[in-house]
């Protein structure tokens, strides 16, 4: 939250636009939120105690009762005489159907049990023939360079002995992806047709999107079992969102003479849906599918701890056993598979259908057919091309392991000296601040902020959220992940920012930048958590640069993106005004992309928040610790609260600072730009 | 000639192990496959690769599943992995919510005691000369001696992963120790971190477990909390700090077998032979020191063990 005030602040001091509709009265409520701040701080010995931790006897034991309700729930309610689960188990069913059939397809063969004890095993595809078919689809769908792509990719798998987890994971992956643009279409439709149903539906997005996996992980084993269809479920969770935000926001920017043509020309519901809406919003609605590929790959590995196995499972090995180089190689092997999905589903969704090309077609048709015959030939006459031989297999993990033994030994003062000094310097001093301001005079303070830029609603909500968060005790736990978000955030900025900055000044640069950020974000965050910990230790500095590093990429994406999209009239304008570069910078172009920039802060922020629940893995400790910490006490509802709680902290951070970024906008005229 | 008695030796343990396959299979053999979990934790896998290839040399189809510790007794509970020989005792929590659901039984100890405390390196012994009881811990002379930089005045301890149910919060409370904890997130990092330290010699005391091969080498001791009591985590009235529970050690225990009590009524032949199960803790350590130092797979252990004791549990098999 003290961002937000500094935020404020700099708007009215540095952007003179800006300046204009903050009105006297406005202004005074700004200063009150600041001085109540100050005071609050300061007078923390004269003040009662209790407005700055709330008082034991009277906080609401919500853990308690979330675990007496989720055993309830879980275990002894019965619907028509069967238990809950069996329900929900039978459903799963359906779906592991196809799931399971391509995982045998793919990787693990059939073993049919025959009478007597004999069994008779069905051996997968073999690998080499794998290969050609997805590469031959990729090419006959989108050409000669993803065809190579997607054989360079299938050949890394092979290369690195990662054959086996790789299909697994392109098996769940692929059924999560097709299961949820199916949900993803029909939830973006409903939205789009009964506005009013937003209400209810957009928290609830939001809580799944920044909900922990981990606080739903008992629910979610105990209702769907073991196995890919629960991380199915857990990923369904997380990557459906975006898919459904885009939908509706697609079909809303479908003009109103679309519709109209629909209706004269007398289509029927279906017709109209999938012929005439979805195919005009295609571009926008592809946009979701790439969140939605990135955020299952993104999930494989929480999706492991519950039974997806494949490359999740090996990152994960590969942190808790600190073996970088195996984690980097399967991590590199998620992100070149996102990227080929992507891409196929890409060309395979805007694939325009030609008439006048048949023979082509045709022809094109036959070469990649006789690709396939030919791998399937060859894997008939040649063992090795069936399964993958151990001996063709490569690995980089002794370089790796020998380069951090290097920079331990070599560096280790630096190390010791930047955890040191990080610590003295930032999070202590951060952490101090924040826990000395106390809940009462925060929740004011946030209040009166809201008042200044003339949202009432949203002042109730975050006083809400820190009223309640503070009642059922979780007040400091949340400070610590806040301070740890805060400083992670601010690292990535100082950083990014930039960057950022020198990508928009160019479009080579900004070219090679997006590949690298598109590389970070598709590379699981786990990944990096392996050299920082070897390097640095456990604690909040890695944490906190685990944090910076994968919200980086976001924001040098989104900084860039805000100046590039400044009005290249204005900037000539003032170019012949006669302003120096550096006036033209921060005179017309910083003002201009202000609410842009304020936008890249308020994803950056909800980055740092989906990073800092899996930083307990490297020992830091906040709500994040909570929510693993309370499954090992067999406490699944305290981990549900943990997980809400910073949910709660997600959503006041992008509530006010989307607040703020529309009333910093230069001419109001910009609309509340969303955050999907 | 010394070769050749050996093979002839293999030989005969083969035929045994082949002659009582075939026997079981004569009788009813159950004929699923038997889910074995598996969590990255270099002990546990050991013995649950153990335990599976062991069946599998008796003609079992085995599969290993890959679960999360603390996931993997829900999936127990509901039946989704049949049974887990590898469960450590000190994870008391757990194990009493699983069995009070009454669809998981314990089939008794592995054979190895396990123990789960503070640890401290030997060179820490020199600094504070009164461990290894735990009032040495509240000497300011000592606790001035166990400081680092990154401490905060306080003994610089390094936790356990949040998975652990270890209670150091409130066993640090509970006894008002000064100490700044440290956590390592997983159980790698947490070894890998006290191994560093001791090669700096640093000031340091961190959560250890036996049987390790660094915490049950000769390179360090236990700190010698009050012992546990069933009334300690319950009853604040219950040791030396009336006020507070928690004012004792954890539970030392063994490891034990637990099972899907359904699945044993489908397969009672392998319920005996999980309860004959037995491993010594020299076993488990050498385990877990080929992963850890010699970053063998823990299949690559657990057959090792196999292939050198098959006298050994071709008699569980029996």
């Amino acid at each position: 939250m003290a961002s937000v005030m500094t935020g404020a602040d700099d708007a009215s001091g540095r952007a003179p636009t800006a300046q204009a509709w903050i009105s006297e009265r406005r202004k005074v409520w700004l200063w009150a939120a600041v001085a109540v701040l100050v005071l609050g701080y300061v007078a923390r010995g004269v003040l009662p105690e209790s407005l700055y931790v709330w008082p034991k006897a009277y906080r609401f034991p919500l853990q308690t009762v979330a675990n007496d309700w989720l055993d309830q729930l879980l275990r002894r309610t019965v619907i028509f005489d069967a238990p809950l689960r069996m329900w929900t188990r039978s459903f799963g069913e359906i779906l592991g159907v196809p799931m399971r059939f391509i995982q045998s397809a793919l990787a693990n063969g059939w073993s049919l049990m025959g009478s007597g004890g004999t069994s008779t095993k069905i051996p997968p595809i073999p690998w080499i023939a794998v290969s050609m078919i997805f590469a031959s689809a990729a090419w006959y769908v989108a050409g000669l360079r993803l065809g190579l792509f997607t054989v360079a990719t299938f050949f890394y798998y092979a290369a690195f002995g990662l054959w086996n987890e790789a299909m697994l994971t392109l098996a769940s992956v692929s059924v999560t992806i097709v299961l949820g643009v199916v949900l993803g279409l029909i939830a973006g439709i409903a939205l789009w047709r009964w506005p009013r149903i937003e209400v209810v539906v957009n928290p609830l997005f939001d809580i799944m999107q920044t909900i922990p996996p981990f606080s739903y992980l008992v629910p979610v084993l105990v209702l769907f079992g073991f196995g890919p269809v629960a991380a199915l479920v857990a990923t369904m969770i997380f990557a459906l969102p975006p898919m459904a935000k885009a939908t509706a926001y697609a079909l809303r920017r479908v003009p109103a003479s679309v519709l109209e043509l629909s209706d004269m020309t007398g289509a029927n519901f279906w017709q109209q849906q999938s012929k005439i809406l979805i195919s005009t919003a295609r571009t926008d609605i592809l946009l979701g599918l790439n969140q939605l590929v990135m955020m299952s790959l993104a999930m494989v590995i929480l999706a492991s701890m519950i039974g997806a196995g494949g490359l999740g499972g090996e990152v994960l090995k590969a942190l808790q056993s600190l073996r970088f180089g195996r984690g980097l190689e399967a991590g590199l092997a998620i992100t070149f598979m996102a990227i080929q999905l992507y891409n196929f589903g890409h060309a395979f969704a805007t694939r325009r259908p030609s008439h006048d090309k048949a023979a082509q077609n045709w022809k094109r048709r036959t070469v990649a057919l006789g690709m396939v015959a030919f791998a399937i030939v060859l894997a008939l006459i040649i063992p090795d091309f069936r399964q993958v031989p151990a001996s063709w297999t490569i690995s980089t993990s002794d370089i790796w392991s020998h380069a951090i033994v290097w920079l331990n030994g070599n560096l280790g003062w630096f190390f010791e000296a930047f955890r040191a000094n990080t610590t003295f310097w930032v999070l202590r001093p951060l952490l101090g601040t924040l826990q000395g301001i106390g809940w009462a005079p925060a929740a004011l303070a946030i209040g009166l902020a809201c008042f200044a830029m003339g949202r009432p609603q949203i002042a109730l909500l975050s006083t809400l959220i820190i009223v309640a968060i503070s009642i059922i005790g979780y007040w400091e736990p949340a400070l610590i992940t806040l301070h740890l978000v805060l400083a992670g955030t601010l690292v990535s900025l100082i950083i990014g920012v930039p960057l950022g900055m020198w990508a928009a000044s160019s479009r080579h640069v900004y070219r090679v930048a997006d590949a690298v950020v598109t590389t970070l974000q598709t590379l699981p965050s786990f990944v990096y958590l392996i050299p920082i910990v070897m390097l640095l230790g456990p604690g909040d500095v890695s944490g906190v640069l685990a944090i910076a590093i994968y919200a980086m990429a976001t924001t040098i994406r989104y900084v860039s993106h805000a100046l590039k999209e400044v009005d290249p009239g204005v900037l000539e304008a003032a170019d012949m005004f006669g302003a120096t570069p550096g006036q033209a910078f921060f005179k017309v172009r910083l003002p201009l992309a202000w609410p842009g920039l304020l936008l890249a802060l308020n994803q950056t922020l909800m980055m740092a928040v989906g990073m800092v629940v899996i930083t307990s893995l490297i020992g830091t400790r906040g709500l994040e610790l909570e929510t693993i910490e309370a499954i090992a006490k067999v406490q699944p509802g305290r981990s549900l609260v943990a997980g809400l709680a910073i949910c709660a902290v997600a959503i006041l951070i992008d509530r006010l600072l989307t607040a703020a970024a529309v009333s910093c906008s230069p001419s109001k005229s910009r609309t509340h730009r969303g955050t999907a | 000639m010394q070769n050749r008695r050996y093979s002839l030796l293999i030989a005969t343990v083969m035929s045994l192990t082949v002659s009582t396959g075939l026997a079981a299979a004569e009788t009813a053999k159950f004929q699923g496959t038997v889910r074995i979990p598996v969590y990255n934790v270099p002990d546990s896998d050991f013995i649950d690769y153990s335990f599976g290839q062991m069946l599998e040399k008796a003609g079992y189809r085995v599969e290993f599943v890959k679960i999360d510790y603390t996931a993997h007794f829900t999936a127990l509970e509901f039946g989704d992995v049949d049974l887990s020989p590898a469960v450590w005792g000190t994870s008391k929590d757990l194990i009493d919510k699983t069995l009070a659901s009454g669809s998981v039984k314990n089939s008794g100890s592995l054979g190895v005691q396990t123990r789960e405390s503070w640890w401290y390196p030997n060179y820490v012994g020199d600094l504070c000369p009164g461990l290894p009881d735990w009032k040495a811990l509240k000497d300011p002379a000592c606790i001035k001696a166990l400081t680092t930089p990154n401490s905060d005045g306080k003994i610089n301890y390094l936790g356990t992963p949040p998975d652990f149910a270890a209670y150091d919060d409130e066993r640090i409370k509970a006894l008002d120790l000064q100490v700044h904890i440290t956590l390592p997130g997983t159980v790698g990092t947490m070894v890998a971190t006290m191994q560093g330290a001791i090669q700096k010699k640093e000031p340091i005391i961190g959560w250890g477990m036996t049987p390790h091969w660094l915490y049950g080498s000769g390179q360090g001791k236990f700190v010698e909390f009050p012992l546990f009591d069933d009334k300690c985590p319950t009853d604040p009235s219950w040791g030396v700090n009336p006020n507070e529970v928690w004012d004792c050690a954890l539970s030392t225990g063994e490891i034990v077998k637990l099972y899907n009590s359904e699945f044993a009524k489908k397969a009672p032949e392998l319920l005996r032979i999980l309860t004959n199960f037995k491993l010594t803790s020299d076993d488990v350590a050498k385990g877990i020191s080929r992963q850890d130092i010699d970053g063998a797979p823990p299949e690559q252990a657990a057959k090792e063990w196999i292939d050198a004791h098959k006298e050994v549990w071709a008699k569980w098999l029996q």
